[in-house]
């Protein structure tokens, strides 16, 4: 978001300058120049600002003022996230006493460290205290392994090692056959990578998931308030959207029950 | 019997028939006795589905004498049955005399039943190991025809063996009409039938007990799963497991279907039948060595019965009934752990429970912790471990996570675990002390901020406690961070894809000019032309005629030999007309080249020239050459 904002503003900032400034006269680069220092001081400055605002939500925490530690938490969310906040977010939401939010935030914070075990096992425990396991299949659990830019880097970095070795061969024929084995291996560790990007990126988008945020949820069996509910989702239930309508949402959870609920009841994973 | 040298191996009991054993000698004596040939002697002995009607009493006495042979010293015991009790007219029943421990001492006499006749249809000999104790029985088989329906007894007899006779028991066998539609459990009793058995006829309401239905068969496909109607009674999903069984003198295919059955009130209540369907597969034609597709096999739906079982159902007893009990029933042991017993204000503690035993383990509940206001509880979870496929017995591990609501708190409430014991007929209560806590305040400073950074992932999958926050903020992810619009990785990956392509590119480049020597030679001559054309022009601005004139005669005779695919020294002005105007040159451009070839020719004569005149003559040779090259010529 950072680098946005400043790529935005340079940009604002050149074609201030172009309009001003005289003919003849060439201010641009000294001005760009001051600017960088000054969006770089900016930046420092912002950060030690977010750091210690984070160290004050982690002292609320400590104190034991878990739902002022939560806010400031999410106030600094407004920044930007990153896989602390959430993880921090996620601690004082459980010991708020709000386990379905814990555990959206604990799935935040895995998304953006996914190899974070303090993240995993405290999803892990946040589920066990609801009474609730979730067995991830080892085929999932590989591809959530890595993060989807992660997967993408993989793949990109493969592709582009396999182009170069493949321009080598055409740099060098008389050497082609020398290294055309590890031309071919590359080639083949190029389609596992893609297809292990495909498969991750189908993993995280086949199935959108949301966490129940409020103590009890009523599920209808149609998008009506006036349906009946046919059963209730728990404070922190994981459950799969496979629908929505104006501000329903057709859930299925882990029984495989399905049914609507109210959207507001529900947060739903990115 | 269906297979009579077969062998079967049980859990129990351990049989081997060695009817071809017994046969072989039978053959052997019958040939030293009669005299005839040993393939006349006596037939072998067949699968019950195709038995040979052997008659005639010489076969029968050479079996009986050959089998004394075998006469031990052990009791002779001795029954008779019928391998159904119902058939049509022109069908027939087996009757099977079977002696264990010795053999009959002479011809068994069997009674005369008007309208039933009863003939000898071979015999075969069985060997069971039974717990490393070997037993031999003799069996003696007979068809029973019926001629007429009715209900018929074949009365009780006796066999002789040496040192006495033994009795039978009276058989009865009911014929009907050869029209006659019988349930399908009669019609195909010889070929199928079910048995339902359960694990305890007396019970209490609650306690299960296990079922079983075994379904005995020939062969048979598209088996389904039993029905069984049990009112009363919750049933559990069926397991089944397949095997062979020998029953009588016959060795069935098994399935024994398993489930777990729950009284749900008292009294005597009946258990079944158990309805199996499935179609029979039976042989109407061919033999089973020959018949690979089974082409003489015909399919036959059938649904079969049971006999019902009647269960006899008490009530739990009331009198000593622990308040907390909630309805476990059955053996069990009870552990317990709470952990972490030091904690500040709000810090989750883990409770766990595992209860061990024998009984109705998916019933059990966590046993009440009775923590009131001091503790806040969430729900509890539960794990099984059960190598019992029925769940009669295992472990079931419980977890529930409480936390101390106040820095008063100084341990754990005692809890206890209740559950009736149906063989003891009575109520036991397991008891877990009170476990001391401390539990600190939140806000002292004695509860630093723990780091857990070095967990890995195998701790992270048992974490028990939470991992405590983080102390550093960490690299902020812009919203927007798809991998797509980084610079970064498309400059990774589309670099090195630019650079291949370009050296792909050039290298077609060169194998194209490789291959075409034409297309070589006209890249060549565009450039030896192309410098030779600014030389023109120098020169004709330094009034340089007499090396202008060379060099354009040389020109010419290059561009126009690429073109008309002529060496170049072979280019003449006779040239032009003859070829030029083969490939489309036009007119005028000829008339231009004749023009310049004529300068040529006259400079040798008159070589000194105005300025003007050569940048004319080189403009003009520019314009020729553009002309030229647009002219169409094969490659």
């Amino acid at each position: 978001m950072n680098g946005s904002i400043m790529r935005s503003v340079v940009a604002t900032f050149r074609l201030r300058v172009s309009h001003t400034q005289p003919k003849g006269c060439d201010y641009g680069k000294p001005a760009l120049a001051l600017l960088a220092v000054l969006l770089f001081s900016c930046s420092r400055l912002m950060a030690e600002a977010a750091s210690t605002d984070f160290e004050a939500a982690n002292k609320l925490f400590e104190q034991g003022k878990f739902a002022d530690a939560a806010a400031a938490y999410e106030r600094l969310l407004t920044n930007g996230p990153t896989a602390a906040l959430h993880f921090n977010l996620g601690n004082a939401r459980f010991k708020s006493g709000q386990p379905g939010r814990a555990i959206f935030h604990f799935h935040r914070a895995l998304a953006l460290a996914p190899r974070d075990p303090d993240a995993r096992g405290n999803l892990q425990f946040a589920r066990r205290s609801l009474g609730v396991t979730v067995d991830e299949p080892l085929a999932r659990h590989l591809l959530r392994h890595h993060s989807p830019a992660e997967w993408a880097w993989l793949a990109g970095a493969g592709l582009g090692a396999w182009f170069v070795l493949l321009a080598l061969g055409e740099a060098l024929p008389a050497k082609r056959a020398a290294f055309a084995w590890l031309t071919k291996t590359a080639g083949v560790m190029v389609v596992i990578s893609a297809a292990l990007l495909a498969a991750a990126h189908w993993d995280r988008n086949s199935a959108r998931q949301a966490v129940v945020i409020v103590p009890e949820a009523p599920v209808r069996p149609g998008p009506l308030p006036e349906s009946k509910a046919a059963f209730s989702l728990r404070d922190g239930a994981e459950v799969v959207v496979l629908d929505a309508k104006d501000d329903w949402l057709q859930v299925r959870d882990t029984g495989h029950r399905a049914g609507w609920v109210k959207q507001d009841a529900l947060w739903q994973l990115p | 019997m269906k297979t009579a040298e077969g062998c079967e191996q049980g859990a129990e009991r351990r049989r081997v028939t060695y009817s071809l054993f017994s046969a072989n000698l039978c053959r052997r004596l019958a040939v030293a006795v009669r005299g005839v040939r040993a393939d006349e002697a006596v037939p072998s002995c067949q699968p019950a589905t195709r038995r040979l009607q052997v008659a005639g009493t010489g076969h029968l006495l050479a079996a009986v004498l050959c089998l004394l042979l075998l006469s031990s010293a052990q009791a002779v015991t001795f029954s008779a049955s019928l391998d159904r009790n119902a058939i049509r007219v022109g069908e027939q029943a087996v009757l099977t005399l079977r002696f264990d421990g010795g053999q009959p001492s002479g011809v068994p006499r069997l009674p005369d039943v008007p309208n039933l006749q009863i003939q000898y249809a071979g015999q075969s000999q069985q060997i069971s190991i039974n717990n490393g104790q070997r037993t031999a029985g003799l069996l003696l088989n007979y068809l029973v025809t019926p001629a007429a329906a009715g209900d018929y007894t074949i009365p009780a007899f006796q066999v002789p063996i040496v040192g006495g006779l033994l009795p039978s028991q009276p058989l009865a066998l009911k014929v009907h009409p050869a029209t006659a539609k019988l349930p399908d459990t009669e019609a195909y009793r010889q070929f199928t039938f079910v048995k339902l058995r359960a694990g305890k006829t007396n019970a209490f309401v609650g306690e299960p007990f296990t079922l079983e239905v075994r379904l005995y068969f020939n062969a048979a496909g598209e088996i389904q799963m039993p029905s069984l109607r049990g009112d009363g009674f919750t049933l559990a999903p069926f397991q089944h497991q397949q095997g062979q069984e020998q029953v009588g003198n016959a060795i069935y295919r098994v399935i024994v279907f398993r489930t777990v059955a729950t009284p749900v009130k008292a009294g005597k209540l009946a258990l079944g039948p158990a309805q199996c369907a499935f179609n029979l597969h039976l042989r109407v034609g061919g033999t089973e060595v020959f018949d690979l597709f089974n082409r003489g096999v015909r399919a036959q739906a059938v649904t079969i019965l049971s006999e019902p079982l009647v269960i006899d159902v008490q009530p739990l007893p009331t009198e000593g009934r622990p308040a907390d009990f909630n309805g476990a029933i059955g053996r069990f042991g009870m552990s317990a752990s709470v952990a972490p017993t030091d904690v500040a204000v709000g810090a989750p503690v883990t409770v766990r429970v595992q209860i061990s035993g024998r009984g109705g383990m998916d019933g059990l509940q966590m046993p009440p912790l009775n923590l009131g206001e001091a503790f806040k509880s969430y729900p509890p979870s539960a794990t099984t471990d059960m190598p019992d496929p029925l769940a009669m017995a295992g472990t079931k591990k419980f977890e529930q996570v409480v936390q101390p609501q106040s820095a008063d708190v100084r341990e754990l409430p005692a809890f206890s675990f209740s559950f009736f014991d149906p063989d003891a007929r009575a109520y036991r209560t397991l008891r877990q002390p009170a476990t001391p806590l401390r539990v600190r305040a939140a806000a002292a400073s004695a509860a630093p901020t723990v780091v857990m950074t070095t967990t890995n992932a195998a701790t992270a999958a048992a974490a028990t406690e939470l991992v405590h926050i983080k102390p550093h903020l960490g690299m902020v992810v812009a919203a927007d961070a798809s991998v797509l619009r980084q610079p970064a990785w498309w400059a990774v990956t589309g670099g090195p894809f630019a650079l291949w392509l370009a050296l792909l590119a050039r290298r077609k480049q060169a194998e194209k000019l490789a291959n075409n020597p034409r297309l070589r030679r006209r890249r060549e001559v565009e450039k030896l032309v192309n410098a030779g054309l600014a030389e023109l022009r120098q020169q004709a601005a330094a009034a340089q005629a007499e090396p202008f004139f060379a060099n354009l005669f040389r020109l010419l005779q290059e561009q126009l030999g690429e073109r008309l695919d002529l060496p170049a020294s072979a280019i003449t002005e006779e040239v032009l007309d003859e070829r030029l105007k083969g490939i489309g040159a036009s007119a005028e451009l000829c008339a231009s080249l004749h023009a310049l070839f004529q300068a040529c020719n006259a400079a040798r004569y008159a070589p000194v020239r105005e300025t003007s005149e050569l940048a004319k003559l080189a403009e003009q040779f520019a314009n020729a050459v553009a002309e030229l090259r647009k002219l169409e010529v094969a490659e």
